[in-house]
């Protein structure tokens, strides 16, 4: 259990400290990953 | 070539075609197999296709929901089947929260391909909890789209397309056109989602109605034809993605519009409408938007008063009379 919730602890914070050093999104990023395809167009209608 | 079929029957025919064509569709919901759903549209399917394909769920929306949204992340595509929309007030957390969102939240690694059944509407005598149209719960979360074909050429055409569609789609499926009739190709075909159809082309005035309410556009604009008024009924088809582009060209054309819904008026989708075609087309209107809608009230029981609380065909002839007056 130990080994496991070590190795858990090592993820999440090889996780954590890969999202501070990334940059933060540009703000046309908002429209992104809602839909699939045709993303602008179903975001906007 | 084309035959005659139902509603329910284009649909079943989507279904039928998909499983056989791709074999990660499966169907889930109350009573998919065994009774072959509460419409019929999945009779024999569970002999077809076996227990892993067609399955029979306990009454548990919020459990099964989610368990589609957990398969179609890992890569089926799944069909479920709210047996009655009201019911999505138990599982909008895996539409909403979970199905709509998973995309977004994990920067497009992972997809939610998956269909949302939903048999809705009133006119049946049945209540208040099993009779409601809220397509607009659908068409305001971003993440989901919504379908509400009312022929059953469009109800297969699109029903095909969302289910290869890599988003999850509501569909929103009036209980009362299940039986209705049309024609329907013998050869394959697909109707895109997002593209509005001119069910009927007139110069007078717009209706843009969707799902049953199509049906009583068409019914007015004939009864209207005999006195010399020249109606559009714009079908929708699909609400999310909204086809604004062929609606603001029949506003330009017509100048009148009237939208007609049968879900309660208050916070409706027709309201949507309205505001979007103010926003691009205002300088084109001789008359303010007009809803038809439904009232704002519970759907009744009784049939003596059951039918006034949503439009009919008068209800929307009253409207065109109204903006054209």
């Amino acid at each position: 259990m130990d080994k496991i919730a070590a190795e858990v602890k090592a993820e999440i914070e090889e996780a954590a400290e890969f999202a501070m050093q990334s940059p933060y999104p540009e703000p046309e990023e908002i429209r992104s990953n809602v839909y699939s395809m045709d993303n602008e167009r179903s975001v906007a209608r | 070539m084309s035959r005659i079929m139902t509603y329910g029957q284009a649909m079943r025919e989507a279904f039928h075609e998909e499983m056989k064509r791709d074999g990660s569709v499966f169907i889930m919901g109350e009573d998919m197999g065994v009774m072959g759903s509460v419409f019929g549209l999945t009779k024999g399917f569970l002999e077809e296709f076996g227990p892993d394909r067609v399955i029979d769920t306990p009454i548990s929306e919020n459990g099964f929901t989610t368990m589609a949204v957990g398969a179609a992340v890992r890569g089926l595509r799944p069909i479920v089947e709210i047996m009655y929309i009201d019911f999505t007030a138990l599982c909008l957390d895996g539409i909403a929260n979970q199905a709509a969102k998973i995309r977004y939240m994990s920067g497009g690694q992972f997809k939610v391909p998956m269909v949302i059944r939903a048999p809705g509407g009133a006119g049946r005598g049945n209540a208040a909890q099993h009779s409601q149209s809220l397509e607009a719960w659908a068409a305001h979360v971003p993440g989901l789209k919504v379908i509400a074909p009312a022929t059953p050429y469009d109800a297969k055409g699109l029903m095909k397309s969302a289910i290869r569609d890599d988003d999850p789609v509501m569909s929103i499926e009036h209980k009362l056109i299940y039986a209705t009739k049309g024609e329907v190709p013998e050869e394959e075909y697909l109707i895109p989602l997002g593209k509005a159809d001119i069910k009927r082309s007139g110069k007078d005035a717009t209706v843009i109605a969707w799902s049953r309410q199509v049906l009583f556009a068409l019914q007015a604009a004939s009864e209207l034809a005999e006195e010399g008024v020249d109606v559009e009924v714009v079908d929708l088809r699909t609400l999310v993605p909204l086809d604004i582009e062929t609606i603001i060209n029949s506003v330009k054309k017509t100048h009148h519009v009237v939208i007609a819904q049968e879900a309660v008026q208050r916070g409706g989708y027709a309201a949507e409408i309205a505001a979007q075609i103010i926003d691009g087309a205002f300088e084109y209107l001789d008359a303010p938007v007009k809803r038809v809608a439904g009232l704002n009230v519970v759907i009744p029981y009784s049939p003596a008063i059951e039918k006034y609380a949503f439009p009919n065909a008068q209800d929307i002839v009253n409207g065109i009379k109204e903006v054209l007056r």
